[in-house]
């Protein structure tokens, strides 16, 4: 049964993994009916409002649920609130209720369909014994008495938790029980709280250290459950049904067997379940000790029931034989050879103990039950009960046993960005701080990107593909307040305006944390790859603050043969980045938000480039970035399809220069900018970013991204990169072939990817942005790099951070704005937000304006977009068919520069012909690079329309044959929402 | 205007209503033929200019196709067969949105005037669908191409109607429609020309539009017993045909000294050799990079970067003696025209489509500059259809030189056709004239002598 | 892996009521064995065995998680 389900999901993780945990103990008492008379609940509140005692009592053992209690006196009332509400779980009656008998009312309850359990909750032994004696108490559930402890009812709600909870969990998880058995209400009613109170703590004591404070609440629901039963059968009946899940057994020598009170009752249980397991522990208390030789013959212990030592010695007997204490190495004789307080040690002993010992516990399932006491589930499945005949020999065993506990630890770490350890630092995918403070939110990005990846074991969910992010190290913010301080560099950085001068200073301080230059030696001596030391500090990449690329990145080959050398050349870079904090750029930057550069953390990561070394020139076969959502979707596509552009080479390619393909996940085929030649060829990357790994020595230089240099695909080509990127420019045929088989210029398509599936691209992207949304919960963008040459593939993941939506679409509901005073409205809007600042608009004259002229009005539009550029004005621009058609009857053929300075264009149909919005390439890039909002009008549709007699009446600043320039003392206010593609935009008032 | 010309604009109007495009590609025409029709009163005897104007038949139908992710999509389909007077109709075919019969049987109209005055046999016609090509997926484009082969495949044949490629059909489209037709018909034939070069297509394409600008330049040089050795040439534009006319002009000994793109020119006193020329198309071509690179190779020019406050264009203000206008349309406007006749040009060959704006047109004209409109000039391109047409009915395929030969001589015939029939409508010298009125005649006469049909 | 396609094959769609998942919804389903469909609003739970079971989260007529 424990082999069939992944026991990774019950481990522990972040966010949705605890559900895991959450599914252990499902069923709770939440509410409770009391029903006592008024007497009797002032007995129990004697110590204070039962209510309060049981949250205070809950809170104290560091429980998280309280159950709600309610209390009538009167059986009627009981049953009629229980019938109405139905929302109780469980039922306690007292002896004396106001109205009805009390064995009478259980029944009405039973009868009236009431399918809560039910106890009856006695004050008085000898009421409670006649009661008994006399009539039929099966109706109740349980019986239990009142000590005077209010506790009482902790008791009999985990009782029933535990009742209700077992089967389930046990199958689910492999939970463990202990059974107790005692048939005595008031032993027991003493007793079980005792035992329930000892179980919590111990499991509260063993849940290890390293897992959060929410976590160690979920895992308390995977504490040992308490089996009380009171008679033979019953105990019987459990230990055959979890047999392999029982921990032990307490209980009284004497209790009912076969109906009868039986006073060797405990002696008989003993050996039958000796009979089936000689290894399950046993306890047996009894009132005297006539039978205490007996049983300890039989090789179990022996307590006195009124023994003063009681719980000592009960705790002792879940110590030694529950595996609530340290693990006890021992020989086959009983020598003892070692002890294991906790995973750690565990491991490093398994290492030393003989190798008879480590026999002997594995085969008898000794270190499973361990780790069950500690809720470490999947660990003791891992190391289930093994024959040695499994393995070639005991060493092999020992050793598997080891790793198993080696590859929980990597696990449980894996989104914990723990300390460098030079030791276990693995060069392929570690990520690892160095130095102490905060780790920016570059960093918790990516440290928050591997969590997710591996708990959800995507590392490897594409064949052939390995996802992750690239190893590396963060160094802590503190160090950078240390360098600042140590070489009295802040003052003079806040106030210098030089960029250079500051760089320089900073390069050139003599003093750095000599801890940290020992780490990154370390780290220098497990990594020799190139090197991207980036920014990661606290204002960066927060939400509403759009800060990026203020801050610089610098690349370094690390390939110098001296490791001196590349220390050198880390460290400059390292000082680089932390001079960047005080840039001009960034100054000003940080001006307009609320901070102030003296309040900046800076940590850096020094992370490995994902790529390939081609002759000198590292690069990846191509990288990107992707977003989660896209503003201005072409259907069939939807803005929550999200858009990607991959170029080849480094991703520097996307972010500064824009030249790059452009595809949506969903539809990677579909591809806009290649539907013709001329628009492939013009449209495509020519160059691509690599570093330069010949480097002389540097020593003393100031490292800057220099290093990267710009190749012409033509260098991609024999490098063999092209493959996965490049079509074909036949000129001849005026077309373009996928791929590389034909001769003729190179052009960067993605074809191979995108539509000959070389590489599960927009799969994986479309994962990973759902992914990342989900996490984030908010639309997010990812920068990645893949290299093809390594084995699997390395699909690095390089960044993560939330998209910024500047405007809160939610707001944007028109439908309370009139027509009248809106001048356009219409529901095939693209782009997104309010702009409130127009004053300016360039129209095409409706009445003047003919198709055959359309030329002449471009001309003349050029013009007036000239003037108001250089004014530093922006403007709305209204015009007629496609703008920017390559044919002049279908609309006006402007280029981008000759309206360059409009900020919303609004497209409507010309009398006689009706045209479908310009979504031509390179006109709309530019519009979705810049922002542009953009109305298509048409006058098919009712909802969409615009007023152009309005216009009439606004003033002419300048007015040429079909064009007019118009001038509103007050601003248009212009409101595009991007979920529905709708806008309008309102006239002023 | 004329009273005839007036009335039949009026009734072209009444009869295609909301065709503004046609409408004025009809005046524009019956406008330049006002002469002709006044000489040669036969012809509004016999209502050719009606029935000109009228296409032969018109093919309307539906295409439905399924997509790759099962969605059905419902398109519509055109053939406008304009005239085939003098050939099989021949005319491209456009897929794109803002498709439909209006501006079809416009492009058709002036078709059967551009491929007559090519003087090879080819008819007018026009084609396409509303089929957005943008952003849509291989699969999608074939299967929307086989669907609308299924049914146009009935209607063309290599001696019925011969469509080749225009906006939105370019050689990939071309490859798809040809495959369906062959697997419909079950025969190899020229039925559609902008064929890859393995399977049908001729040498010379993309290099024949430049060439053609420049022989028609030698012949107007000739009849002013010039050559174009060297000449100094301004050359705009740095596409295919610009590069093209470059490397003719070479050939030809003239020295070409400008280029351009969209964000500048150069101006290379020393000219631009052929070993300049292969730098420019490495540079544009295979690097696609800017002109601007050009100086810095090559750092005795000069590069003017666009300034967009200016009303004339620097390029065309310098000492030359031809111009070769080869980037887009209105590139030259009035000021350029005098420009360029203040600085001792008297040719300009129109290696673009109309890229001088009326104004300068007029004043080349009363100029007396030998200006060769675009209509004659780059007839090359579409002459080339016909050379492959040719080719395909021989089963057999000219070497690089044959087919430039005989592109040479077309465009001879071109011109002598052009020069001669402006000689003898009283405005020698008026290729514009010559032209319009050229193309016409063969049409007009082929249809006079067939019958009324 | 034979064993990977089979669990896809039956992790594709809500069971109640046949609305496909994402990508996304696959893997959270197949690690965490339990999945809210957002068309039908049931709790999907995979049991050990394979199968799955969907049961009323009472989301259709509360609104909270």
């Amino acid at each position: 049964m424990e082999d069939k389900f992944d026991l990774h999901f019950i481990e522990h993780g972040y966010g949705n993994r605890f559900q895991g945990f959450q599914n252990l103990m499902r069923q709770r008492i939440k509410e409770i009916l009391i029903v006592s008379s008024l007497y009797d609940l002032y007995i129990f509140e004697e110590d204070g409002k039962l209510y309060e005692l049981i949250r205070n009592e809950t809170r104290a053992l560091n429980l998280v649920h309280a159950p709600e209690i309610t209390r009538v006196s009167s059986g009627y009332d009981a049953l009629r609130i229980a019938k109405e509400e139905k929302r109780f779980d469980l039922i306690i009656t007292t002896m004396h209720i106001e109205d009805i008998d009390v064995i009478e009312f259980s029944q009405k309850i039973k009868d009236a369909g009431i399918n809560v359990p039910i106890v009856l909750l006695g004050y008085d032994n000898r009421e409670l014994q006649s009661i008994i004696h006399t009539k039929n108490v099966s109706v109740f559930d349980k019986i239990f008495i009142w000590l005077g402890d209010f506790r009482i009812i902790l008791a009999i709600i985990q009782y029933f938790e535990d009742k209700m909870n077992v089967d389930h969990d046990t199958r689910i998880a492999g939970v463990q029980s202990i059974i107790v058995v005692e048939d005595n209400i008031r032993y027991y009613s003493y007793f079980n709280y005792l035992i329930y109170l000892e179980i919590l703590k111990q499991t509260q004591r063993l849940i290890s250290e390293g897992i959060n404070l929410s976590h160690r609440h979920l895992r308390k629901r995977a504490r040992p459950k308490i089996l009380f039963c009171s008679s033979y059968e019953e105990a019987w009946d459990y230990y055959t049904k979890y047999e392999e899940n029982i921990l032990g057994i307490i209980a009284d020598i004497e209790f009912p067997m076969h109906g009868k009170l039986n006073n060797t009752a405990g002696l008989q249980l003993t050996k039958n379940i000796k009979k089936i397991n000689d290894e399950t522990p046993i306890l047996i208390l009894s009132q005297s000790e006539e039978y205490k030789s007996e049983v300890e013959k039989l090789g179990v212990s022996f307590v006195h029931k009124y023994d003063q030592l009681l719980i000592e010695k009960l705790r002792n007997f879940f110590n030694r034989y529950l595996s609530f204490g340290n693990f006890i190495f021992r020989t086959e004789d009983g020598i003892e050879v070692g002890q294991a307080r906790n995973l750690k040690e565990l491991e490093e002993k398994l290492a030393i103990v003989p190798a008879e010992s480590v026999k002997f516990h594995a085969e008898r399932n000794h270190f499973s039950n361990w780790l069950k006491a500690r809720t470490e589930f999947w660990l003791a499945h891992q190391l289930r009960p093994r024959k040695v005949s499994e393995f070639p020999s005991i060493e092999a065993l020992r050793r598997n046993l080891i790793e198993s506990l080696i590859e929980y630890r990597q696990q449980r770490s894996l989104g914990i960005i723990e300390v460098f350890d030079k030791s276990t630092f693995d060069p392929e995918k570690s990520f690892a701080r160095i130095g102490k403070g905060s780790i920016g939110g570059k960093a918790r990005g990516l440290g928050f990107v591997n969590t997710l990846i591996n708990n959800y074991d995507i590392q490897n969910y594409f064949d052939g593909v390995r996802i992750g992010i690239p190893a590396g190290i963060v160094i802590a913010s503190n160090v950078f307040d240390q360098f600042l301080e140590e070489n009295d560099l802040r003052n003079f950085a806040l106030e210098c305006d030089d960029d250079l001068e500051i760089t320089r200073r900073f390069v050139n301080a003599e003093k750095f944390p000599e801890d940290i230059i020992a780490d990154l030696i370390s780290f220098l001596e497990i990594v020799h790859e190139p090197l991207a030391v980036r920014s990661s500090s606290l204002l960066e990449d927060s939400q509403y603050h759009p800060f990026a690329g203020v801050y610089q990145t610098y690349m370094i080959p690390n390939n110098q043969s001296y490791p001196l050398l590349r220390l050198n050349e880390l460290l400059n870079a390292i000082k680089s980045v932390y001079a960047s904090t005080f840039y001009q750029n960034a100054k000003s930057y940080i001006k307009v938000t609320n901070f102030r550069s003296d309040e900046e953390k800076m940590a850096v990561i020094v992370q490995k480039i994902v790529g390939h070394n081609y002759s000198g020139r590292f690069y990846p076969d191509f990288s990107g970035v992707a977003k989660s959502y896209n503003f201005y979707p072409l259907a069939p596509q939807k803005a929550t399809d999200g858009i990607a552009l991959v170029a080849l080479g480094l991703g520097k390619t996307v972010v500064d220069i824009g030249v790059c393909t452009r595809f949506c996940p969903a539809f990677p085929t579909d591809l806009i900018q290649l539907s013709s030649v001329q628009d492939t060829l013009k449209e495509s990357q020519s160059k691509f970013y690599a570093l330069k790994m010949k480097v002389e020595s540097n020593f003393g230089k100031v490292t800057t991204d220099n290093l990267i240099q710009q190749f012409p695909i033509n260098s991609a080509e024999e490098d063999g990169t092209l493959k996965y990127s490049a079509s074909t420019y036949v000129p001849e045929s005026d077309a373009i072939y996928d791929g590389l088989s034909r001769l003729g210029p190179r052009v960067i398509t993605f074809s191979p990817i995108l539509k000959n599936n070389l590489f599960p691209l927009p799969k994986i992207l479309e994962l990973l942005l759902e992914m990342g949304s989900w996490g984030m919960g908010t639309p997010v963008e990812i920068e990645f790099a893949v290299n093809m040459k390594k084995e699997p593939k390395e699909f690095g993941f390089l960044q993560m951070r939330p998209l910024l939506t500047r405007f809160d679409s939610t707001q944007m509901n028109f439908s309370n704005i009139s027509d009248e005073k809106l001048l356009c409205k219409s529901n095939s809007v693209l782009g997104q937000g309010t702009i409130s600042d127009i004053t300016d608009i360039v129209y095409v004259d409706y009445d003047v304006f003919e198709r055959a002229r359309s030329r002449e009005a471009a001309a003349e539009i050029s013009i007036f977009n000239n003037q108001l550029i250089m004014e530093g004005r922006h403007y709305l621009l209204i015009g007629y068919g496609r703008w920017g058609s390559r044919d002049p009857w279908l609309g006006i053929p402007v280029v981008w520069s000759e309206i360059s300075g409009a900020k919303v264009i609004i497209e409507a149909n010309f009398k006689d012909i009706s045209v479908t919005p310009s979504q031509g390439t390179h006109f709309f890039q530019n519009l979705t690079s810049f922002m542009i909002g953009y109305f298509s009008v048409s006058n098919n549709n009712k909802n969409e329309f615009i007023d152009l007699e309005w216009l009439k009446t606004c003033k002419i600043v300048n007015k040429q044959k079909y064009v007019k320039h118009l001038r509103l003392e007050k601003p248009l206010i212009v409101k595009m929402n991007d979920r529905e593609n709708t806008g309008i935009i309102i006239k002023p008032e | 205007m004329s009273e005839f010309v007036n009335s039949l604009l009026t009734e072209v109007k009444a009869k295609n209503p909301a065709e503004p495009e046609f409408h004025q590609a009809v005046q524009e025409v019956a406008e330049s033929l006002e002469i002709v029709l006044e000489r040669y009163p036969e012809y509004r005897k016999s209502k050719i200019l009606e029935r000109i104007i009228e296409p032969e038949r018109v093919i309307t139908f539906r295409v439905p196709w399924v997509d790759e992710q099962g969605e059905i999509h419902i398109n519509k389909g055109f053939r406008i067969e304009m005239n085939s007077a003098i050939g099989p109709y021949k005319g491209g075919l456009r897929f794109h949105p803002s498709v439909n019969l209006g501006i079809l049987k416009f492009l058709a109209f002036e078709q059967v005037f551009k491929n007559s005055l090519t003087t090879l046999p080819m008819g007018g016609g026009k084609g396409g669908s509303d089929f957005d090509p943008k952003g849509k997926s291989d699969l999608k484009i074939m299967r929307f191409c086989q669907a609308f082969m299924t049914e146009l495949f009935r209607h063309i044949g290599p001696n019925t109607d011969v469509p080749a490629g225009d906006i939105g059909v370019g050689g990939r489209e071309i490859g798809y429609l040809f495959g369906m037709y062959k697997k419909l018909r079950n025969e190899f034939t020229g039925v559609l020309t902008g064929k890859g070069l393995n399977w049908g297509g001729s040498l010379i394409r993309p290099e024949a539009t430049g060439y053609g600008c420049v022989y028609f330049a030698a012949e107007m040089l000739k009849t002013k017993g010039e050559t174009l050795e060297g000449k100094k040439c301004l050359v705009s534009g740095s596409g295919n045909v610009a590069q093209y006319t470059v490397e003719k002009l070479l050939q030809m000994g003239a020295k070409p000294v400008t280029l351009s793109d969209s964000n500048g020119y150069i101006y290379d006193e020393e000219g631009i050799d052929r070993k300049k020329l292969d730098f420019i198309l490495e540079l544009k071509n295979v690097r696609r990079g800017r002109i601007s690179e050009y100086v810095e190779k090559y750092p005795n020019a000069v590069y003017t970067e666009v300034n967009p406050s200016l009303n004339y264009n620097p390029l065309w203000n310098h000492k030359a003696d031809c111009a070769f206008p080869s980037a887009t349309q209105n590139e030259i406007n009035g000021n350029d025209a005098q420009n360029l006749v203040k600085n001792g040009v008297f040719l300009v060959s129109e290696g673009a489509n109309m890229p001088t704006n009326i104004d300068g047109v007029n004043i080349f004209l009363d100029n007396k500059i030998l200006y060769g409109p675009g209509k004659a000039a780059n007839a090359g391109g579409v002459a080339v259809s016909g050379l492959e047409m040719a080719q395909n009915s021989m089963r057999f395929n000219w070497s690089r030189e044959e087919v430039d030969s005989r592109l040479q001589m077309i465009m001879k015939d071109i011109h002598r056709n052009c020069f001669e029939t402006a000689q003898s409508f009283g405005t020698p010298g008026n290729y514009v004239n010559g032209a319009n009125i050229a193309g016409f005649l063969k049409v007009a006469n082929a249809m006079m002598d067939q019958g009324v049909i | 892996m034979p064993e990977k396609k089979e669990k896809q094959d039956y992790l594709q769609h809500c069971p109640s009521c046949g609305n496909s998942f994402t990508p996304w919804q696959k893997v959270l389903l197949k690690v965490d064995r339990e999945l809210i469909c957002k068309k039908c609003w049931k709790k999907i739970i995979l049991l050990p065995s394979g199968e799955k079971l969907s049961s009323d989260t009472g989301l259709t007529k509360k609104q909270n998680k």
